[in-house]
C-alpha cells in the first residue's frame, strides 16, 4: 500500500479524532454560554463540560446565570448537571433524556463581578421597563394605595384638623350675613332718601316767596309731599318690622344647620363605619401581592420555558423541503423524561435545603401523552411543598399550581408613610398556602394565609402629634392572630380578588373599643371647637343684624320727627296771619284737611 | 541535527506532509483524477449537514483518487451547488411523493441512522440522486481531458509556494540523504 494512499487518509482521520477529543467539548462549552447568554439577556457562566459518546451523556460544571434586571444577582446557580441520553432513540432524531439530575440549586444568590453583557442596554433605556407592573404586582400596588387611604384617613379622623368651611352652618351664615347686608343697604338708603326730601321740603317752605295765593299754593305742596315722605317712613318701618320674621327663619335654618355639623361630627368620629375588608387589605395586600407576584412569576417562567420548547426553531435546514413520515411508533423531538433537583430555596429569610422532581418536559406534549409534573419539598427551620401540573396537551394549556409553605419568622412589615404615621406589623409564624390555576387566560385561585402571634406598633413621625401613635397603638394591640383568604377570579391579565380576613374586623372593632373610650374626651373637644366655630360665625351675624336694625330704625324715627315738625311748623305759621279779616281762620289747613288733625 | 541513516530531522517531520503534497497534487493517473473529479462533484452538489454528505466525505478519502482534485471540485460545486437546487428540488419532490416509493421512504424513515442522512430532504435526496448519475458521465467525460490537461495542472500547482517548499523539502531531504 502506497504511503501517498494511507498518510492523507490517516491524517484526516487524526484530525477528526482530535477534534472530538480535544476540540469538541471546549466548542459546544462555548456554544452552551453564548446560547445562554442570547437567551437570557445576562452573563452565564460553566466552569466545565464533559460528554461522552458511549453511551451518551453530558456533564456541566459549575454554572451560573446572571440575572439580566439586577447584574449582581444570579438568576440561578447550580453546582452540576449531569445528562444522560437515550441511544437508540438519537439514532432515529429523538433527543430523549432518560435522566437528569441538577445538584446544588439556588437561585438569587449574590455575584462577585457583574453579569451585565457589555452590549445590553442598561435598564432605564430598556421601553419594557417602564412598562405597567404585572397582573399581580397590579394587586400589590392597589393594596399599598388602599392603605395609604385608610391610615390618611385615619390621621384626618384622629387629628381634628377641621376647616371651618366644612360646617354647613358656618358656610349659611356667611351667605346670609352677605344677603341681610343687601337689606339693610337698601332700607337705609331709602331711609337717608326721605330725610334728604325731608330737608329739601324745609327748604322749600323756608324760600316761600310771592303772593299770598302762591305761598299758599307753596305750603299746600310742601304739606302734601310732607304726608307722602311720612308713609314712605311708615312703609319703610313696615318693611323693617317685616324682616324680623325672616330673621327669625334665618336664624332657624342656621340652628338646624348647625344641628347637623354637629351630628355630622359625631359620624366622622364614629370609627364602626369602617372597611373591614379595606384595611385587611391595606395590611395584607402588599405581602400577599408578594407571593401571588411569586407565584406568578414561577408560573410566568414555567410557560416560557415550555413555549420556547414547543416553538424551538428548527435548526437552520439548509434547502429544500423536508417531508416527514408518518412513524409506527412516533417519539418526540425532545423528552426529559425525569430532572432530579436539589438545592437550597430562599424563603424569607432562611436558605431552605430541598429536593425536586420534574418529569415530562418535552416539545411535543400532545405525542407524548403526559403532562408536565413538578414536585418539590424542603425542610429547614420552615417548609416547603410544591406541586405544578403544567399541560399542554390540549389547546387551551392547564396550569396548576399548589404551594405551602410556612416560615418561623417573617421579615416586619412597614406601612404608611414614616413622617406621618407608620404602622410596624411583626409576624411570629406564618403558614401560606397558594392554589392557582390557568386554563387558558382564566384565572381561578385561592391564597390563604395565617399568621400567629401578631404584634401591630404605630408610630407617629414629625409632622404628627406625638399622642396619635399612642393611640393607634392601643388600638390594634388587640391584634394577635391574622388569618385571609384572597380568592382569585377573572382572567390572568385583568385578575379580580377579594379578600376574607380577620384582621380587618379586628381593626375595626379595636379602633372602635379603643378609641371611641380614648378619644370621647377629644370628641368633645372637637365638637366644643366646631361649635364654638359656628356659633363665634352665627353670633357676629346676630350682632351685625340686630345693630343695623336699630341703627336703620334710629333713622326712620328721625326722618319721621324730622318730617312731622316741618308739617308742625306749617300748621302753626298758618295761613291767618296773612288774609284779612277772618279769612285766616276760615282758611284753617288742618280744617282744610291738608294738614293732620 | 543528523539521523542514524544520514538525514536531517526535520525532514522526517516534514515527511507525512510531503506525502500528502504528492497525494494532492501529483503523481495520480488520470482515471484517478477524473474519479476525483467525478466524486467531488458528487459530494459537493449535496447540501452538508447531513449523514449523506459525511458518508460521500468518507467514500471521497476512502477511495483510491485523486484527494486533491476531489477536495477541491467538493469546495467549488458547493458553492455552484445552490444554483442547482431549484431541480434537484424537483427531483428529490417528485422522489419523495412517488407513491410507488412512500412505502420505502416510510420503512427507511423509521430505520436507525436514518433520519440523520436527512433523505428525505428534498434537496438532498434531489442532489444525492443526481451525483450518482452524474458520476459515471462525469467521469468517462473528464478522464481525457485530464489526460491532456494534467501535465499543465501539475505544472499549475507546482506554481503554489506551498507545494514548491514541499517539493523542496523532498529535494533538500534527497541532498540530505546522499551528503
Amino acid at each position: 500500500m502506497k504511503w501517498g494512499y494511507l498518510i492523507p487518509r490517516v491524517i484526516l482521520v487524526a484530525m477528526v479524532w482530535t477534534f472530538f477529543v480535544f476540540a469538541f467539548d471546549p466548542i459546544l462549552r462555548y456554544s452552551a454560554i453564548n446560547m445562554g447568554e442570547s437567551a437570557v439577556g445576562a452573563k452565564v457562566g460553566i466552569a466545565s463540560l464533559e460528554t461522552t459518546f458511549f453511551p451518551p451523556s453530558l456533564k456541566l460544571g459549575a454554572v451560573d446565570i446572571a440575572n439580566p434586571q439586577e447584574p449582581m444577582t444570579n438568576l440561578a446557580t447550580f453546582e452540576t448537571l449531569q445528562v444522560k441520553v437515550a441511544g437508540k432513540p438519537l439514532l432515529r432524531q429523538s433527543l430523549i433524556v432518560e435522566q437528569a439530575r441538577i445538584t446544588g440549586l439556588e437561585w438569587g444568590t449574590a455575584r462577585t463581578k457583574s453579569g451585565r453583557l457589555e452590549e445590553t442596554e442598561t435598564p432605564g433605556d430598556d421601553p419594557d421597563a417602564n412598562q405597567e407592573p404585572g397582573v399581580v404586582d397590579r394587586f400589590g400596588v392597589q393594596a399599598a394605595e388602599v392603605g395609604q387611604e385608610w391610615l390618611d384617613d385615619l390621621i384626618n379622623r384622629v387629628e381634628g384638623e377641621f376647616d371651618p368651611q366644612q360646617f354647613e352652618s358656618v358656610r349659611l351664615a356667611e351667605s346670609l350675613e352677605a344677603d341681610w347686608k343687601k337689606r339693610f343697604d337698601d332700607l337705609q338708603s331709602r331711609a337717608k332718601n326721605s330725610e334728604e326730601q325731608s330737608k329739601k321740603l324745609a327748604d322749600a317752605l323756608k324760600d316761600a316767596k310771592g303772593s299770598t295765593l302762591e305761598r299758599l299754593r307753596v305750603y299746600q305742596d310742601a304739606v302734601r309731599q310732607g304726608n307722602g315722605l311720612l308713609a314712605d317712613v311708615d312703609t319703610i318701618r313696615g318693611d323693617l318690622q317685616g324682616l324680623s320674621g325672616t330673621a327669625r327663619e334665618d336664624f332657624a335654618r342656621i340652628q338646624a344647620a348647625r344641628e347637623r355639623d354637629l351630628a355630622s361630627l359625631r359620624d366622622k368620629l364614629d370609627y364602626r363605619n369602617y372597611d373591614a375588608e379595606k384595611i385587611s387589605r391595606s395590611l395584607l395586600g402588599p405581602k400577599l401581592g408578594e407571593q401571588l407576584q411569586s407565584a406568578s412569576d414561577w408560573i410566568d417562567l414555567l410557560q416560557k420555558y415550555a413555549k420556547a420548547l414547543q416553538a424551538a426553531p428548527k435548526p437552520e435546514r439548509m434547502r429544500g423541503i423536508e417531508i416527514v413520515f408518518k412513524r409506527p411508533s412516533p417519539q418526540p423531538q425532545f423528552l426529559l423524561k425525569s430532572l432530579q433537583v436539589s438545592g437550597r430555596a430562599q424563603l424569607g429569610e432562611d436558605r431552605m435545603p430541598f429536593k425536586g422532581l420534574i418529569t415530562g418536559i418535552t416539545s411535543d406534549p400532545a405525542l407524548h401523552g403526559k403532562p408536565v409534573v413538578v414536585r418539590a419539598a424542603g425542610e429547614g427551620d420552615g417548609r416547603l411543598d410544591l406541586y405544578s401540573v403544567l399541560d399542554y396537551r390540549n389547546e387551551v394549556p392547564v396550569h396548576d399550581l399548589q404551594m405551602a409553605y410556612s416560615l418561623p419568622k417573617s421579615d416586619r412589615i412597614e406601612l404608611g408613610e414614616p413622617k406621618k404615621l407608620s404602622l410596624l406589623v411583626d409576624v411570629g409564624r406564618t403558614d401560606w398556602k397558594v392554589d392557582l390555576k390557568l386554563t387558558g387566560d382564566v384565572l381561578t385561585g385561592r391564597l390563604s394565609l395565617q399568621q400567629s402571634p401578631v404584634s401591630i406598633t404605630a408610630n407617629a413621625g414629625p409632622e404628627l402629634k406625638e399622642d396619635i401613635g399612642r393611640v393607634i397603638s392601643g388600638a390594634l394591640s388587640g391584634v394577635r392572630h391574622i388569618e385571609a383568604e384572597v380568592i382569585l377570579t377573572g382572567t390572568y391579565d385583568h385578575p379580580e380578588w377579594v379578600l376574607h380576613s380577620n384582621l380587618g374586623d379586628q381593626i375595626r372593632d379595636g379602633m372602635q373599643a379603643f378609641v371611641a373610650r380614648e378619644l370621647e374626651v377629644r370628641q368633645q373637644e372637637l365638637a366644643q371647637k366646631a361649635d364654638a366655630i359656628i356659633r363665634e360665625r352665627v353670633g357676629k351675624f346676630e350682632t351685625n343684624l340686630t345693630s343695623r336694625y336699630r341703627e336703620t330704625l334710629a333713622q326712620l324715627n328721625l326722618n319721621e320727627s324730622q318730617t312731622r315738625e316741618l308739617i308742625q311748623r306749617v300748621a302753626n305759621r298758618g295761613l291767618g296771619s296773612k288774609l284779612p279779616g277772618n279769612l285766616g281762620k276760615r282758611f284753617d289747613l288742618k280744617k282744610l284737611g291738608i294738614l293732620p288733625r | 541535527m543528523r539521523e542514524a541513516d544520514g538525514t536531517f530531522m526535520g525532514f522526517h517531520l516534514l515527511r507525512p506532509f510531503r506525502f500528502f503534497a504528492q497525494a494532492l497534487s501529483g503523481e495520480s493517473t488520470s482515471k484517478q483524477m477524473a474519479m476525483g473529479f467525478a466524486l467531488g462533484l458528487a459530494v459537493g452538489l449535496i447540501p452538508k449537514g447531513n449523514l449523506i454528505a459525511i458518508a460521500m466525505m468518507m467514500v471521497l478519502c476512502a477511495s483510491r483518487i485523486n484527494l486533491g482534485i476531489g477536495l477541491l471540485t467538493v469546495f467549488a460545486v458547493s458553492w455552484v451547488g445552490v444554483f442547482v437546487d431549484p431541480l434537484t428540488h424537483r427531483l428529490g419532490a417528485w422522489l419523495l411523493a412517488n407513491e410507488t416509493l412512500v412505502p420505502f421512504w416510510t420503512r427507511f424513515y423509521d430505520m436507525p441512522i436514518a433520519p440523520w442522512t436527512s433523505f428525505n430532504n428534498t434537496v438532498v435526496l434531489g442532489s444525492f440522486v443526481t451525483g450518482l448519475l452524474l458520476i459515471y458521465p462525469v467521469y468517462r467525460f473528464s478522464e481525457p481531458g485530464f489526460v491532456k490537461y494534467s501535465p499543465a495542472i501539475a505544472e499549475r500547482l507546482a506554481k503554489f509556494r506551498f507545494v514548491r517548499f514541499l517539493w523542496g523539502a523532498e529535494w533538500a531531504g534527497k541532498l540530505g540523504s546522499t551528503s
